[in-house]
């Protein structure tokens, strides 16, 4: 039997980027052989991102820095390589679906890497034929990269790299923006690459999906390598175990299903009221129709349902960003306009950077509150329940993805607004960062609060939610008020999902 | 699955807007500028049909009116700067519209390898395509800037209208460094893709001349004569 091939190795290296001394990776001993899965985790900033650059060779000639050591990949240094020379062997998929494609279309995305390699056209012809039957993307070739969804992008990014017979494939959190399905569909697309012999490389905080792929798993921390274990080891390790060390859930099943009582501690009750709402935008059928529901204080409403069901549309209607078709919406008890509905919502968006406008964290924080009294005393005092403490001066942009992440939701805390609205709230999260963000939504909801929150995220979701939206295919939404609502109704969902 | 090349080849579609660019500031007779639109504005009912057709022709025709309008009835200052920028507009009108239609119509590896056929260095033709790539995704990420700064009542609005240099403070610095991180991962792509100055690129469909081409190039010629004789005629 043929020995498998040493496909990365890096040899007692270190990387400093140049903007900063603390970021980058340390004293990094590691060997990847051809046809191996490997998964690197561990907490936000612990250096995944670095080593996958290193791999693809963003690192150094994209993202310069200090080096010491060496890491080579098929054989070829990375300080005397440039990026293009590992494109025809390293394939790479981000995190962020909408700014990995070059062309606008899924039918010119696909050849692309092919094309700039200088691959002649009939093998390139030959190759797209190959990839859209084996990954079974027929469907998707007319699409617009606009209209995929996130793992239909995934897909296409994957399919892409696989049309320039790359064999090592290098993952960047991929399913940070999927949904439950998207994530599945990502794990089968894995699972085919493995069979075909590929090289692997996961960056991820999610880990159930790679449970039974994964050869290797290593953890980071603090830019070095904490441990590796065996990808069957590593399933085995308790869940208690895993949150301790600052990890997501292996098996989601093991994960303790407990009812969330919150008693709301003020006496101001404050509720919302839809009646008969229906949606539809211009020129599409009806998005979903004949909605009624009522939440009141203290009511976690989880809003779920499978990927263009109009969840988010479901949101934005009720905090005023979209007008229904029909229908009327009350806030406690008396009809309330768009704009009404806006000045008493605060809306957390997946993707936080459209929600920084000030110069520094306390200025955004304060900014719209500059008249209050010891408003930068309480705005301090939460920047410090967020670990956000020593950030104040800093820019929002310049923070991590887990930083800007807990702003947004201190910017929560800041407003006294009674209707939270948080889309994805944990996309992207590490396991520390994912309980703060739940803790914070249940301390709001105990100040009589009412948040709504869409999540595909079940190990997030599974002790949160007081009550349910199901927002379901046939145009319809199920509402589970909490009298109805209990943990083993959310994990049936996600298992029908499943 | 077909390989077929988009027709006409992206260099006409590059001519054509050229060619538009020079002609719509070089006629002095009116005719002949409207008539510069009009050709333009067929092709596009040819390729995006009636509403689209209809939807031009009307905002043409009222800046002509407006130019019109303002120049009859004399309003200080206005009818003076008002009727020239006008003009400015309804001569490069044109071109914006056939720089639409190269962005929907050529695909952009067919573009990119068209530019590299007619030898426009690569230094210049893939910033070109990364500008053709981040008009649309820009577009979006200010309609979510946008929807932002209205649940934090920070947009503008009438309210708002005596902070408009703070509101569009807040508008663009969300936007500037989106905009700087979308133009790192896209570059980051493109190394990651493969996509560099030294290396020759192929493409997957037969880009070159083909009758079509040929044709339409006559059809153009005709059409350029056409609007060279009202330029120069007594209308």
């Amino acid at each position: 039997m043929k020995k498998p091939e040493e496909k990365i190795r890096f040899n007692q290296f270190s990387f400093t980027y140049n903007e900063s001394n603390t970021f980058g990776v340390h004293d990094i001993d590691l060997s990847v052989q051809e046809g191996e899965f490997i998964v690197l985790t561990g907490p936000s900033g612990c250096g995944k991102t670095t080593l996958t650059r290193c791999m693809n060779g963003l690192i150094p000639d994209f993202f310069e820095g200090k080096i010491a050591g060496t890491c080579q990949v098929c054989g070829m240094e990375i300080s005397e390589h440039e990026t293009g020379d590992y494109s025809a062997y390293v394939g790479s998929v981000f995190q962020d679906p909408r700014s990995q494609f070059f062309t606008l279309h899924v039918k010119t995305e696909i050849p692309f890497p092919s094309e700039n390699l200088g691959v002649p056209m009939t093998l390139i012809q030959e190759r797209f034929r190959n990839t859209v039957g084996r990954l079974h993307i027929s469907d998707l070739l007319k699409k617009s990269i606009f209209q995929l969804s996130s793992g239909e992008k995934q897909k296409v990014a994957v399919a892409s790299v696989y049309t320039a017979g790359v064999t090592i494939y290098v993952l960047d959190e991929p399913s940070a923006n999927l949904d439950w399905i998207g994530t599945e569909q990502l794990r089968q697309l894995l699972k085919q690459l493995k069979e075909q012999g590929c090289t692997i490389i996961v960056s991820e905080h999610k880990l159930y999906y790679l449970r039974e792929l994964a050869d290797r798993v290593i953890c980071l921390r603090d830019g070095r390598i904490q441990k590796i274990f065996s990808g069957k080891e590593f399933s085995g390790y308790s869940g208690e175990w895993l949150y301790k060390n600052g990890l997501r859930q292996v098996n989601l099943k093991q994960i303790r299903e407990e009812s969330v009582v919150i008693k709301p501690s003020s006496s101001e009750v404050v509720s919302i009221r839809a009646e008969n709402l229906s949606f539809q935008y211009p020129r599409e059928q009806l998005l979903w129709g004949n909605v009624s529901f009522e939440c009141e204080s203290g009511d976690i409403v989880g809003i779920v349902g499978k990927n263009g069901t109009g969840k988010s549309t479901l949101i934005r209607v009720l905090m005023g960003l979209e007008k229904p078709k029909s229908g009327k919406i009350s806030l406690c008890g008396k009809y309330a306009s768009k704009q009404k509905r806006r000045k008493k919502s605060f809306y957390v968006m997946q993707d936080v950077d459209y929600q920084f406008f000030a110069g520094s964290v306390l200025n955004e924080m304060i900014s719209g509150y500059v008249n209050i009294p010891n408003v930068q005393e309480q705005a301090r005092e939460i920047l410090k329940s967020f670990s956000l403490a020593g950030y104040e001066n800093v820019h929002p942009s310049t923070l991590s993805g887990g930083q800007k992440q807990r702003l947004s939701i201190a910017l929560s805390c800041m407003c006294d607004m009674p209707f939270l609205y948080f889309d994805e709230p944990t996309s992207g999260l590490d396991a520390e960062n994912m309980q703060l963000v739940r803790e914070t939504i249940k301390q709001q909801a105990s100040k009589g609060r009412i948040a709504f929150v869409i999540t595909h995220d079940y190990e997030f979701a599974v002790s949160l939610f007081t009550s349910l939206l199901i927002v379901q295919e046939d145009h319809s939404i199920k509402r589970i008020t909490p009298d109805q609502y209990t943990p083993t109704l959310l994990s049936k969902i996600f298992k029908l999902e499943e | 699955m077909s390989f077929k090349a988009s027709k006409p080849d992206a260099r006409i579609l590059i001519l054509q807007i050229a060619v538009a660019g020079v002609l719509g500031f070089y006629f002095h007779n009116e005719v002949a500028v409207i008539g510069l639109f009009l050709v333009i504005d067929f092709l596009l009912l040819y390729w995006y049909g009636l509403k689209v057709f209809l939807k031009r022709l009307i905002s043409y025709a009222v800046m002509y009116g407006l130019i019109f309008v303002l120049t009859a009835v004399n309003v200080p200052i206005l009818s003076m700067v008002f009727p020239a920028f006008l003009m400015m507009i309804l001569r490069a009108y044109p071109v914006y519209l056939l720089l639409k239609l190269l962005v929907d119509k050529a695909p952009i590896d067919e573009l990119l390898y068209a530019l590299d056929a007619i030898h426009i260095p690569k230094s210049l033709s893939i910033p070109l395509m990364v500008v053709y790539r981040y008009v649309p995704t820009i577009l979006r990420e200010s309609h979510y800037i946008n929807e932002s700064l209205k649940m934090r009542d920070l947009n503008l609005s009438f309210s708002n209208l005596t902070r408009l240099v703070k509101t569009l403070e807040n508008y663009m610095v969300p936007l500037l460094f989106r905009s700087e991180k979308i133009s790192e991962e896209l570059s980051a792509t493109s190394l990651c893709k493969g996509l560099s100055l030294k290396r020759k690129r192929t493409c997957c469909t037969d880009v070159r001349f083909t009758r079509i081409d040929f044709l339409y190039l006559l059809g153009m010629a005709a059409v350029i004569c056409g609007l060279f004789t009202l330029n120069y005629s007594n209308f």
